[in-house]
C-alpha cells in the first residue's frame, strides 16, 4: 500500500525576539498509510502544534530554516505554489486547530463559518450550500441542536460545541486526511470522551486518516493505530500503539507513562507515595550540543548518550526507537 | 455646513461697500423708549461725525428679525435652487458678525467658508487614509520584500516636510488653473502625502491579526487571500482608522487654513475660514475691528466637539472591550 502522507527530515525552527534560534522540529520522518490513525504524543514545547500547522505549511511569521518535505499523494506541500496548497487546504487535508475557543471568527455565526469552508472550495450554489452545512452539522449535533448552533456566535456555544463546529469545518468537504491539533485538551473529562467518539464515528463513516496529536497517551489506547512520540522536536519512538502503550522502549516514553496518575491506585501506601516526575525541562537551552536531547534528564543515561545522537533502531519489524541502549554492539 | 445656503443670510460674495468694517449688530428687544418688542430688532447703522469707520446705531431705523425670508438665492443642498432663509430682514442688511473690507457679511462668510474647509478636511483625510489603508494592508499582509520596500518609502514620506512641499507644489501649479480645481489638486496631494502614519499603523494591526488563531485557522481551512483580508483582518484595522479619521480631519482643515491666510488656497471671493482669517494679518484690521476674530472663535468649540465625537465613536467601536 502506497502512503497517502509521508513526512521527510522535516526541520522548522523559530526565531525569537532576540534573534535566538529554537529548533522546534529537528528531522522529523514518518508516513502514513490510508485509513490509518496515528496518535503524536509529546510533552509541551516539543513540536507538537509545530507539526501539525507545518504540514499544512501554515507557519508563523519568525518561523526560519524550513527544510524537508510533506508529500501528500506524492505531491510536495511544502514546495507547492500558494494556489495550489489552497486547493488542498481545507478539502483534501485538514487541521483542527488546538484552541477552539480562539479558532473561530469571533463575529460570525457558527453555521456561516462552516459555510464559508465549502464556498472556499468552490461551492457557491446556495441551496446547496445551506443543505451540505445541515448536513454536516446534523452529523455532529442533535438535529433540534444543529439548527440552533448554526445561527449561534462563538461566545455563545460551550467548549464541546465550538470544537464540533471546529470538526464540522473540517470535514465538510469530505478531506481525506485529518490533523487533530490537542482537540481534548481544553475539555472536560466527559465532554473529552464525547468528542472521542465524534472522531471515533468520523473515522469509521469516512475512511479518514488521522493525525491525532495529544499529550495524553490515555486518549490513544483503543484509537490510534500507531503511536508516534516526539521529544524535544525529534522522533524519540514510533510504533504500534499496542507496542508502544504496552511495552514503551524508550526512557523517556516510560518516564512519561510513569508520571500519569492512575485514577485507582491499589496499592495501600498510595497516599504518601508522590508520583514519578521527570526532572528538567526540554527547553532548547537545556538541549546538550552534542548527543542525545534526553540525556540530562535520562534516569539510564549512559556515557555514550553524551557524545552523540542515537540513531533510530528497529527493535521489531513495526517499533524504532532512538536510544543507545537498543542499539545492537 | 451642507445647509450654508438656508442658514445664512446672505450670498458670501455679495459686497455691501456703503458699510465695509461694520461691527456686530445688537438685537434688541427692548428699544430706547422703554417700549417691548416681541419679535427682536436691530437699529439702521450710520457713520460718526467726522469718521470713516465709526458707526453708530440709528435710532430712527429699526429692522425687525424675520424669519425664513426670501433673499438671495442659493442651492438647497447644491440641487434644488432656492431663495428661502433661516432669518434676515426685509429692508436693508443686518451683520450679527459684522461686516468686512468690502461690506460682506461675516456670518454668511463663515458658514460658506466651513463648507469649503471642513470639505478640504474630510476629502484630504479620506484620501489619506485610503491610501494608508491600502499600503498598510499590502505590507502587512504580505510581508517580505514589499513590506521593507513600503515602509521605507513610508518614511521617506514622514521625512517630508509638508508646508514647503505645499509652497513649492503651488509654485510650482501655473496660475491659469482654475482657482478651485488648484485648491482641489492641492488638498489631493495633501492627502497622498500624509499616507505614511496611517500605513505604518495599519500594518502593525495587520502584522498582529494575522497571526490569530482564527484567522491561521481559516487559512488552514483554505481561505483565499482576499476573504482573508476582507473578513478577518479589515474589521481588526477600523479602530485604528477611526482614530486617524479624527485625528486627520481637524489636521487637514487646519492645513487649508493655513495655506488660505497665507494665501496659498482657496482664492477669493471664494470664503474659506484661512481666508476669513488672513485679512487679520493688517495690523490695522488686528487691532479695530474686534469682530474680524470671531471666526476663529467659533472654530474652537467646532474642533473640540470633533475630537470629542471622535473619542466617543472610537470607544462606541472597539470590539474586545466588555462594557463600560
Amino acid at each position: 500500500m502506497g502512503a497517502i502522507l509521508e513526512v521527510r527530515d522535516l526541520r522548522v525552527a523559530y526565531r525569537s525576539r532576540g534573534g535566538v534560534i529554537f529548533r522546534a522540529l529537528d528531522g522529523i520522518s514518518f508516513s502514513l498509510e490510508p485509513g490509518e490513525v496515528m496518535g503524536v504524543l509529546g510533552e509541551s514545547g516539543s513540536g507538537k502544534s509545530t507539526l501539525a500547522t507545518s504540514l499544512l505549511r501554515l507557519f508563523h511569521a519568525n518561523a526560519v530554516d524550513i527544510s524537508g518535505s510533506v508529500l501528500f499523494q506524492g505531491q510536495d506541500l511544502l514546495q507547492a505554489e500558494a494556489d495550489e496548497l489552497q486547493k488542498i487546504r481545507g478539502k483534501l487535508i485538514s487541521l483542527i486547530f488546538q484552541e477552539p475557543s480562539v479558532a473561530l471568527h469571533p463575529t460570525l455565526r457558527a453555521g456561516r463559518q462552516v459555510r464559508q469552508v465549502l464556498a472556499a472550495h468552490g461551492m457557491n450554489c446556495r441551496s446547496a450550500l445551506e443543505k451540505r452545512t445541515r448536513e454536516v452539522l446534523g452529523r455532529l449535533f442533535f438535529a433540534e441542536e444543529a439548527e440552533r448552533i448554526a445561527r449561534s456566535y462563538p461566545h455563545q456555544l460551550s467548549g464541546g460545541q465550538r470544537q464540533r463546529v471546529l470538526i464540522a469545518q473540517a470535514i465538510a468537504c469530505g478531506p481525506s486526511v485529518l490533523i487533530a491539533d490537542e482537540p481534548t485538551a481544553s475539555l472536560d473529562p466527559t465532554t473529552q470522551m464525547e468528542t472521542l467518539g465524534v472522531f471515533r464515528t468520523l473515522r469509521k463513516s469516512m475512511g479518514l486518516t488521522m493525525i491525532f496529536i495529544t499529550h495524553n497517551p490515555a486518549l490513544l489506547g483503543d484509537f490510534a493505530d500507531r503511536v508516534l512520540v516526539l521529544y524535544a522536536g525529534r522522533v524519540v519512538e514510533l510504533g504500534a500503539a499496542q507496542d508502544i502503550l504496552v511495552s514503551p522502549k524508550h526512557p523517556y516514553t516510560r518516564a512519561l507513562f510513569q508520571s500519569i496518575a492512575p485514577l485507582f491506585d491499589t496499592r495501600r501506601d498510595s497516599s504518601k507515595k508522590k508520583l514519578p516526575t521527570i526532572s528538567g525541562d526540554s527547553l532548547e537551552s537545556s538541549l546538550p550540543v552534542a548527543g542525545c536531547p534526553f540525556e540530562p534528564r535520562c534516569p539510564e543515561r549512559m556515557e555514550i548518550c553524551k557524545s552523540r545522537e542515537p540513531g533510530l533502531v528497529n527493535v521489531s519489524e513495526t517499533h524504532t526507537v532512538s536510544c543507545f541502549r537498543y542499539e545492537s554492539p | 455646513m451642507i445647509f450654508a445656503g438656508f442658514f445664512a443670510p446672505y450670498d458670501p460674495a455679495e459686497q455691501d461697500r456703503k458699510n465695509p468694517y461694520l461691527p456686530p449688530m445688537r438685537l434688541h428687544l427692548v428699544d430706547h423708549q422703554g417700549h417691548f418688542h416681541a419679535r427682536p430688532f436691530a437699529y439702521g447703522v450710520k457713520l460718526r461725525e467726522g469718521s470713516f469707520d465709526q458707526y453708530e446705531e440709528d435710532r430712527t431705523e429699526t429692522f425687525p428679525l424675520k424669519f425664513l425670508v426670501r433673499g438671495a438665492s442659493y442651492r438647497f443642498l447644491g440641487l434644488v435652487p432656492s431663495r428661502l432663509h433661516l432669518f434676515g430682514t426685509e429692508t436693508d442688511r443686518i451683520y450679527l458678525l459684522g461686516s468686512d473690507s468690502y461690506g460682506r457679511d461675516q456670518l454668511s462668510r463663515f458658514l460658506y467658508g466651513g463648507r469649503v474647509s471642513v470639505f478640504a478636511g474630510l476629502l484630504g483625510a479620506s484620501v489619506t487614509l485610503l491610501l494608508g489603508l491600502c499600503v498598510g494592508l499590502a505590507a502587512g499582509y504580505y510581508g517580505g520584500w514589499r513590506d521593507d520596500l513600503l515602509m521605507r518609502l513610508a518614511e521617506l514620506f514622514l521625512a517630508l516636510p509638508w508646508l514647503y512641499l505645499l509652497f513649492a507644489l503651488r509654485a510650482f501649479l501655473p496660475l491659469a488653473v482654475g482657482p478651485l480645481e488648484a485648491f482641489f489638486l492641492i488638498i489631493v496631494v495633501l492627502g497622498i502625502v500624509g499616507w505614511a502614519r496611517p500605513a505604518r499603523l495599519v500594518r502593525g494591526v495587520v502584522l498582529s491579526a494575522k497571526e490569530r488563531d482564527f484567522v491561521r485557522a481559516a487559512r488552514g481551512f483554505g481561505a483565499a487571500d482576499g476573504y482573508l483580508l476582507r473578513r478577518h483582518i479589515l474589521p481588526e484595522t477600523s479602530s485604528v482608522l477611526l482614530t486617524q479619521a479624527t485625528m486627520l480631519v481637524p489636521q487637514f482643515i487646519l492645513a487649508e487654513m493655513t495655506l488660505s491666510f497665507l494665501g496659498l488656497g482657496v482664492p477669493e471671493p471664494v470664503p474659506s475660514w484661512g481666508n476669513l482669517l488672513s485679512s487679520l494679518q493688517q495690523y490695522s484690521v488686528l487691532v479695530s475691528y474686534w469682530w474680524m476674530y470671531l471666526p476663529a472663535l467659533i472654530m474652537l468649540p467646532f474642533f473640540l466637539g470633533y475630537l470629542g465625537l471622535g473619542s466617543e465613536l472610537q470607544e462606541r467601536a472597539e470590539p474586545y472591550k466588555i462594557g463600560r
